[in-house]
């Protein structure tokens, strides 16, 4: 099973768009300089930063956001919005898939790249410290989310990635848990996590802390069954705001769509809408549909409950569900039962091409 | 596992490894220029003042 030539053209044609995005804060960057006369990379800037001196206040410093996400989640919970649907198998998988990476693969992806990065950028450790915060914040965001935009993306609309990112749509629930809901190797080779590293590793890690943490507050609350963004579109002074920020970031409406279980109704739009902290790529690069109406059903329509080992660990474990597509020998990709042929045309979505 | 899956994995390595060299290499590429650019352009002057 292959890409359409169209769908490939396409994906070509916007990946060389995005090479020029990526260097767009960089230009802009220097046109600024040119114009002000700024040479900020002749002055010594200091690199010490300022990290909270108690065990405690280390701690808090360091996982206050895994904080948060827990207490949304607990609140989550709290106030029924699992409902009956958190089974025991999607508990286990949730539970997993919050916890490996904070406690594995988080730790490892930094120490090998503290180990690794030296080898393969030697000579390169801080050289640009220099940039100014609010540009090294406007690259850092453009780095790591246009990456993690076209690795979301590409698991979507090549075939034989989709098995990989099929852990991340098979709840038919949304909440808290389903942005870190993945299959583990998916999240191991996150793309934007290694560009993000490198830029660290460059000197960008001030304007990497802050970006990173608003990125993840940004994708928790879209994924969060807490749908803050309902009163922007019912009072109409808020409508501009609403307007404005539903391109510009993830909002709970838009993400929801993605997650939902159709495309057919106008609401549901799992065949776009793949951006994570910023809205705008899905605008740029024409995967956008915004609605600002919320999925009746989430998930897909053919899941049967794989094991939670499997849906985490797949290729290594694989399903014991008959037909599922992390099976032994099941499907490269399970046509939706409530889609119907006609939907077999639409350019390049995995979950449709059997 | 089979020698399938290991292909599979290789394949997904290989689109990875794409996906976070080109940012980083257009990044330090891009700055580097821009930065030799505009150093290049502050020195000239002086320099073609010294010369006279």
């Amino acid at each position: 099973m292959k890409m359409e030539i169209s769908v490939r053209r396409k994906v070509a044609r916007q990946l060389l768009w995005s090479a020029g995005i990526y260097a767009l804060p960089v230009v802009l960057m220097f046109v600024a300089f040119a114009v002000t006369g700024q040479r900020p990379w002749t002055q010594t800037l200091p690199l010490s930063t300022t990290i909270p001196a108690s065990h405690l206040q280390r701690f808090l410093h360091d996982y206050w956001l895994a904080f948060f996400v827990l207490a949304l989640g607990v609140v989550e919970f709290a106030c029924g919005l699992y409902e009956a649907r958190w089974t025991r198998n999607e508990r286990f998988l949730d539970i997993a898939s919050f916890a490996v990476p904070y406690v594995i693969t988080g730790p490892a992806i930094a120490y090998f790249s503290a180990k690794f990065l030296p080898l393969l950028l030697p000579g390169l450790h801080n050289r640009f410290v220099w940039v100014p915060f609010f540009w090294g914040f406007l690259i850092i965001c453009i780095g790591d989310d246009l990456t993690q935009y076209w690795y979301h993306r590409l698991h979507h609309q090549i075939p034989w990635l989709w098995r990989f990112h099929r852990t991340h749509h098979s709840a038919p629930y949304m909440g808290m848990a389903m942005a870190s809901r993945q299959n583990v190797w998916y999240t191991i080779f996150f793309s934007q996590i290694y560009a993000t590293a490198a830029l660290v590793y460059l000197g960008f890690g001030r304007s990497a802390a802050v970006a990173l943490v608003i990125k993840s507050l940004i994708t928790a609350l879209a994924h969060s069954s807490i749908p803050w963004d309902k009163p922007l579109y019912r009072y109409p002074a808020l409508h501009p705001v609403a307007w404005v920020l539903e391109r510009l970031i993830s909002t709970p409406a838009t993400h929801h769509a993605h997650h939902a279980d159709t495309s057919e109704d106008g609401v549901g739009y799992y065949k776009g809408n793949f951006g994570n902290m910023l809205f705008l790529w899905d605008v740029l690069f024409g995967t956008a549909h915004i609605s600002r109406q919320y999925p009746k059903a989430y998930g897909i329509t053919h899941y049967h409950g794989d094991p939670w080992y499997a849906q985490f660990m797949w290729p290594v474990f694989k399903s014991n569900i008959e037909g599922s597509e992390l099976a032994a020998h099941g499907p490269i990709v399970k046509e939706d039962i409530r889609e119907t042929a006609s939907d077999l045309s639409v350019e390049g979505w995995a979950r449709t091409e059997a | 596992m089979d020698w399938q899956d290991i292909t599979l994995f290789g394949k997904k390595i290989l689109i990875g490894i794409g996906l976070a060299l080109a940012p980083v290499l257009i990044l330090l590429g891009s700055l580097n220029l821009a930065q030799r650019v505009l150093a290049a352009k502050t020195h000239s002057p002086q320099s073609s003042q010294q010369a006279k």
